[in-house]
């Protein structure tokens, strides 16, 4: 309804003498319009064949969609009860070993095929396994939020605080 | 009474005469106060949207005279007035009135008409206001097939967010054209995507349930995360936008939205979840890859 609006308005009361200067319509355009600044905005996320996989060494760089996958895979799983057994080892290794076996746990996890679904020979440098490389602080960031006590009281999972793996219920276990 | 309505009143001066009863109590009408005599300030309480050019304005040499930000100033409040009423009226959230298509077309004329008179170049206002209104309509068009495919990545979230009230901008933006830095507004719009999107998080999380029982899906669940996820994501987002508008210049706005992201941390403290801040680290790092920024990690 608008769109006819609008065209009544540009066809009967406006008169357009484009004085703009060059820079100003380019600016324009860059900041307004759907060219260029929509080209920002058109980054895929969220699906494990967007990601460039390993690099020629077989190092996986774990960026943005690497941890909207990493987020899925333990919190939307496919398999409960394996994303129940990550998140326990993720809880023993932060709080019991430190940010290298959080690490540790993460590989395992990121080259778990059957839990992921997501094989690294299809990508275009193949490896079997790779190792992860995790830009600096993020994987303390993780670590922290794993073992922080003050993020307990809604797990496992927020939709409710039962577990559905059989181990002790008590909060006091910290039941992943 | 606030800027806003200080401004409403000049409005509705020049509103037909036949139309201005009516036209009074448009927030009432458009649910934006429970109270006929509820002006706009009850709905538009954060600072950056009352006043956006101010913050556009801020520059290292002259300031902008007074009078040029007044009438951006004026602009920015009717291009509000024009954007909450099509928001709500394509929102369904307001009954069937014969005065709409009048008053939108009345509130359209003194939109376009103060924004000519503040950039001083029809031109300008008039491409300004065009660009927003396909914005409005490509996000529109967005929102209702969200409804049949029930999912949306983060790109599409972030791009939904900046064009359904891109009109709240466009007053800003045109002050950075015509009397400012041109070279300027794609940083400024960046960072002002942030603080929409910031809020947007918040409400949409906030808003998750009756989202589910209007529309059949709320937008936590089409991002396929949790509302607390989007929640935690809120300050994330704030103090990504904080740090593009400082590196931008843009102090006042960087300031605000700092401050923003600190009070909305403090005020989600001990109510968060692992799942929840797993999910907003995903989400903000994916915010910060499509905005540019310097970590995907939090300070």
């Amino acid at each position: 309804m608008f769109n006819r609006l609008y065209v009544a308005q540009t066809d009967t009361h406006i008169t357009v003498p484009f004085s703009l200067t060059k820079e100003q319509w380019e600016d324009l355009a860059e900041a307004l319009s759907n060219n260029s600044y929509a080209l920002l905005r058109d980054i895929k996320d969220g699906v494990a064949e967007d990601s460039p996989g390993p690099d020629a060494s077989g190092v996986l760089k774990v960026g943005p969609l690497e941890l909207g996958l990493l987020y899925q895979w333990l919190f939307n799983p496919v398999d409960e009860a394996q994303a129940h057994n990550y998140l326990h080892a993720l809880k023993k290794a932060a709080k019991e070993s430190g940010v290298e076996a959080v690490k540790a746990v993460l590989g395992v996890l990121f080259n778990d095929r059957r839990f992921t679904g997501v094989c690294w020979m299809n990508y275009p440098n193949p490896f079997p396994i790779v190792s992860l490389s995790f830009e600096e602080g993020l994987l303390a960031q993780i670590a922290s939020f794993v073992r922080d006590p003050t993020l307990s009281y809604l797990e496992p999972y927020e939709g409710g605080a039962v577990c559905f793996v059989d181990q002790p219920h008590e909060k006091d276990n910290m039941c992943y | 009474m606030g800027p806003s309505d200080l401004e409403y009143a000049v409005t509705l001066d020049a509103l037909p005469t036949d139309l201005q009863p009516f036209a009074k109590e448009l927030p009432f009408h458009l649910g934006l106060t429970a109270h006929p005599e509820g002006g706009w300030e009850d709905y538009s309480a954060l600072a950056p949207f009352q006043r956006l050019p101010a913050y556009a304005a801020e520059r290292s040499g002259p300031a902008l005279a007074p009078e040029f930000q007044a009438r951006y100033l004026r602009a920015h409040h009717r291009g509000g007035f024009f954007g909450l009423l099509i928001d709500r009226l394509e929102d369904g959230q307001v009954p069937v009135r014969p005065e709409w298509p009048r008053l939108r077309q009345a509130l359209f004329d003194q939109w376009l008409q103060s924004l000519t008179e503040a950039t001083g170049n029809e031109a300008l206002a008039t491409q300004a206001l065009h660009a927003a209104i396909e914005d409005w309509i490509d996000a529109v068009a967005t929102e209702r097939a969200l409804r049949t495919r029930r999912r949306l990545s983060v790109a599409q979230y972030a791009r939904l967010v900046s064009q359904k009230v891109s009109w709240l901008g466009t007053s800003a933006f045109c002050l950075l054209l015509a009397h400012g830095d041109p070279a300027r507004l794609p940083v400024f719009r960046r960072a002002f995507d942030l603080l929409l999107l910031s809020s947007q998080c918040l409400d949409d999380a906030l808003d998750a349930d009756e989202d589910t029982r209007l529309h059949g899906i709320g937008f936590p669940e089409a991002l396929g995360h949790p509302p607390r996820g989007l929640l935690r994501t809120a300050p994330g987002v704030a103090r990504l936008g904080a740090t593009l508008a400082r590196e931008g210049g843009f102090h006042e706005l960087g300031t605000w939205l700092a401050e923003r992201a600190r009070t909305l941390d403090e005020s989600q403290s001990g109510k968060s979840s692992l799942q929840a801040e797993m999910s907003a680290l995903a989400l903000v790092a994916a915010v910060t890859q499509l905005y540019g920024g310097p970590a995907v990690t939090n300070p």
